[in-house]
């Protein structure tokens, strides 16, 4: 049962497929790797080093684990090894293969998913898109868009890399859909089901009108410029040409007018927002803009039609451009959210097996299920109902459901929840409730009503914006009284100067540039930011509240350590071969990692005594290996005492018993992340305030936090660690918590770190969601940041860059107000014209721009905290 | 300074040109991914050199 190597107890199935980076835990850096060492060998396709236990001698590759294996072979099957002569060109770093090679995805067949996410065009053709796991670099690109090597059927993919999505076309008569995804995931990419089409195509038709706009105003910029430049050269007379004859000085006044008209369809935006301002009287940066835009305007026109006064076109048009081309950026690097209604997908099946009661199995949507039916779930397979079991005997991994680190034994009768992965047998499933009332579907819905009504915390330059809206508009009009003794013309015209040169075009920019840079340097080391605006929360000092299964710890059972008779692992490796539960699982792993032989003489008689552990006959004697409650049945509880020191936290002990003697120990528990109590440790340090929130036991809770704080020598690390609180909950307490900080002076926002769909709720309940690798689809969708590397210290390095970024964000603001103020202050007093104006707005966005791209703020070169 | 008539209103036209072209592309979808084909093109040039 070598599935140790794929890290996660249940490596087929439905499980991988739904928390899929899951499997990429042990892979990425095998979590066992620290504890007991691996040879220095790499892994031929992602270089990853090779533990002992796949080492296979005399073999010219050797690989991490089977992904890696399965991926190598099939592009050596298919003609497709040139990938590593190419991607060692590039220099690309290669990553290990992160897929469920078995998973069958037979949902993708079903008619109503086709029906939702297939397009056929009228040549039978059929299109649809999914969004793919790993893919990074240029090869990827390349490998992707070759699919069709290995799937005949496949007629064109082509990769988005930003988006991780790639559209397929394919011929439907040749190949099913779950042919292309099986194929996808040959080549090491997980397809996922790319579920926001609507709101892509809302987002793409934005972006588009985005640009168009940026595109038009762009080009009237440039020319209108062109024009302002022969005419202030006209004005100024250079001495050997002259200065310039009427006809043409006219000829380009009304030129320019005619130019800057369609930057007035571009600059539309601003006045739509300017008029919502209005409406709701709340100053809006958009305010200043539109009145300054079309102030300019209409004294221009009035400027170009009679020939008297200035133009101003050129600042219009610069100005439309540049406030474009702000808007764009920030809006590019806002993700389409998920649609609502959404959620429910990502985390239960479509479909289920239907049994009949003459034994018939059948697929039928989720929706069809109603009480009474009995379905089919085998193990790997998530269920789909809430229902009683009917027959048959398991284990349920509810890890990501509820945070509990154990599996639960389940047996005829139980009540069972949708959404925890059978782990074991097949089980007979009857739903007591309708398969849309699903008690996990309901909080999908809590989750989705979070989200939508989450309101936006106005960020920093709009609250400046407001007050600076105000101010300039006084100002202009202030301006203009005092020189109205000079005449009305003299009047507006030192007004408008004042509005134009106010125009907080650099303002604007500051922020989105300063954050959408900040996020591509984010992506550039792995860490993805999906709302911008998440950074100057991140920023600030937070209440941290962190998940703990998953998220502080690793998430599935290992064994810790040892203690006892090594002679007597052989046996116990053969032994737990037999058994599929998990902690079995944990210790064969643990025993062959360290390259114990099986032992030469069989264990007989082999017994699983339910939720205790395994008995059975080795060498004659009596060999018991099980929980404390099982060895104290056949041993002296005095025997087992001496074993009972040093429990590492949440761990429980696995005794191994010969003959009614306890030879030895294993501790069996869900082990902290080797650098979690130093990175809380300097997330302490930065001013945030830590919570531990979790749905396991109150005592293993109360275990880590302890440790945890023992560890890092600060008893008061966490202002509070609760267990057993149920996804309900952990959403209300987000919300109270948030609430009171809110309230509170100086404002602190609430950062929910998690991973599990138990916390989708309070990760979107927080100001902001962090989902931590291995995070179930559902937490990271309702999730602004996606954490995909392992490691806490992840969480310190986006704390870190997230208060760079702000620091670049204040730096911008005030270079633009410098600038601002100095040349309000020049307009107001009559020293600066329009030419001035003209040159000072574009040099200030300048330094904007290069403050914004310059500035270091996401950067793993640094040390990290551990 | 009289070419200046004819020159500037005909540049003007190139542009407008130019801007529809532009606009053209946008709509097309041309510029929805403005990463991933700086990546392809790499691909191309490798595929060659390998032939």
């Amino acid at each position: 049962m070598p599935l140790g190597e794929s890290s996660s107890p249940s490596a087929q199935g439905v499980r991988s497929a739904s928390r899929g980076a899951a499997g990429s835990v042990g892979l990425v850096e095998p979590p066992g790797a620290n504890v007991h060492g691996s040879l220095a060998v790499g892994c031929t396709h992602c270089g990853a080093p090779v533990p002992p236990v796949r080492f296979a001698a005399h073999q010219a590759e050797q690989f991490c684990c089977a992904g890696c294996d399965t991926v190598y072979h099939v592009l050596q099957g298919s003609g497709l090894s040139e990938y590593y002569a190419y991607r060692e060109r590039l220099g690309e770093p290669s990553r290990p293969v992160l897929v469920a090679q078995d998973t069958n995805f037979a949902e993708f067949d079903a008619a109503s998913y086709q029906q939702l996410y297939c397009r056929t065009a009228a040549d039978g053709r059929c299109a649809t898109s999914f969004l793919l796991e790993g893919v990074h670099c240029a090869a990827c690109v390349w490998l992707v868009e070759r699919v069709g090597r290995l799937e005949p059927a496949v007629i064109e993919a082509r990769l988005d890399i930003a988006q991780a999505r790639v559209d397929v076309t394919f011929d439907p008569t040749r190949a099913k859909l779950s042919g292309v995804a099986r194929a996808l995931a040959r080549l090491g990419y997980t397809p996922r089901p790319f579920r926001a089409r609507e709101a892509q195509a809302a987002r793409q038709r934005e972006l588009r009108g985005l640009l168009l706009r940026m595109g038009v105003a762009g080009a009237c910029a440039g020319n209108v410029m062109l024009m302002a430049f022969a005419l202030y050269s006209g004005e100024f007379g250079f001495e050997e040409a002259g200065t310039m004859d009427h006809a043409t000085r006219r000829f380009f006044e009304l030129g320019s007018l005619v130019v800057s008209l369609p930057s007035l369809w571009a600059g539309g935006l601003f006045f739509r927002g300017a008029w919502g301002a209005l409406r709701t009287r709340s100053p809006h940066m958009d305010l200043p803009i539109a009145i300054g835009i079309l102030g300019a305007f209409s004294w221009g026109t009035y400027g170009a039609l009679t020939g008297l006064g200035h133009l101003y076109f050129d600042s219009i048009t610069a100005l439309v451009f540049l406030l474009l081309v702000g808007r764009y950026i920030q809006r590019r690097h806002q993700m389409a959210f998920s649609e609502a209604a959404e959620l429910v997908h990502a985390v239960l099946p479509s479909t289920a097996l239907r049994v009949d009661l003459d034994g018939s199995e059948r697929e039928v949507s989720r929706d069809e299920i109603a009480p009474g039916i009995r379905v089919l779930v085998r193990p790997g397979m998530l269920i789909p109902v809430d229902g009683v079991i009917m027959s048959g005997t398991s284990h349920l991994d509810k890890s990501l459901l509820s945070g509990e680190s154990r599996p639960v034994p389940v047996t005829e009768g139980d009540l069972v929840e949708a959404g925890a992965v059978n782990q074991e047998q097949t089980l007979v499933v009857e739903a007591t409730a309708h398969g849309t009332q699903a008690r996990v579907a309901k909080l999908m819905h809590e989750v989705e009503r979070a989200l939508s009504t989450k309101t936006p915390l106005t960020g920093q330059a709009d609250r400046i914006a407001g007050v600076f809206t105000l101010c300039v508009l006084g100002l202009a009009l202030l301006v203009g009284a005092l020189w109205w003794s000079r005449g009305p013309e003299h009047a507006v015209e030192q007004a408008l100067s004042v509005l134009i040169v106010a125009c907080p075009c650099a303002l604007g920019m500051a922020t989105p540039l300063s954050l959408s840079a900040a996020v591509r340097k984010a992506a550039r080391v792995r860490q993805l930011i999906f709302a911008p605006e998440a950074l100057e929360r991140l920023g600030r000092p937070c209440e941290l509240v962190f998940d703990k299964t998953g998220t502080l710890t690793w998430g599935q059972l290992r064994v810790l350590g040892y203690d006892g008779e090594p002679s007597i692992l052989g046996a116990v490796k053969a032994i737990e071969y037999q058994a599929r539960h998990p902690v079995a699982r944990a210790l064969w792993d643990f025993i062959s990692e360290r390259g114990v032989a099986d032992s030469c003489q069989p264990v007989l008689d082999v017994a699983e005594i339910r939720c205790q552990g395994l008995r059975g006959t080795y060498a004659g004697q009596a060999l018991v290996v099980g929980s404390e409650g099982l060895a104290r049945t056949v041993t002296e509880p005095a025997q087992l005492e001496a074993f009972l020191h040093a429990r590492p936290a949440g761990a429980s002990p696995v005794f191994v018993v010969v003959d009614g003697r306890a030879v030895g120990r294993f501790w069996v528990g869900d082990e902290l992340r080797a650098d979690a109590s130093a990175s809380l440790v300097a997330l302490k340090a930065q001013g945030h305030r830590l919570h531990l929130l979790s749905g396991d036991h109150p005592d293993t809770v109360r275990d880590v936090a302890h440790t945890l704080a023992q560890r890092a020598s600060d008893p008061e690390l966490f202002e509070s660690a609760r267990g057993g609180v149920s996804p309900e909950e952990k959403l209300a307490w987000i919300q109270t918590l948030a609430q009171s900080s809110h309230a509170a002076r100086p404002l602190r926002f609430v950062v929910m770190v998690g991973d599990g769909i138990n916390d989708a709720g309070a990760l979107a309940a927080a100001d902001v969601g962090v989902a931590v690798d291995g995070a179930a689809e559902a937490s990271r969708l309702s999730a602004q940041v996606f954490l995909p590397v392992p490691g806490v210290s992840e969480i310190w390095t986006l704390t870190r860059g997230a208060r760079r970024t702000l620091l670049t964000v204040r730096r911008g603001i005030l270079f633009s107000l410098v600038y601002n103020v100095l040349g309000i202050g020049a307009a107001a007093w009559g020293v600066l014209g329009p030419l001035g104006a003209a040159i000072l707005m574009p040099l200030s966005s300048l330094t904007v721009v290069t403050n914004a791209f310059k500035s270091r703020t996401f950067d793993r070169s640094e040390e990290s905290p551990s | 300074m009289s070419a200046l008539f004819v020159v500037v209103p005909l540049a003007l036209v190139v542009s407008a040109a130019a801007v529809w072209a532009f606009c053209w592309s946008v709509s097309r979808g041309q510029m929805d991914d403005l990463q991933t084909p700086a990546l392809r093109m790499l691909d191309e040039d490798a595929e060659d050199q390998g032939k």
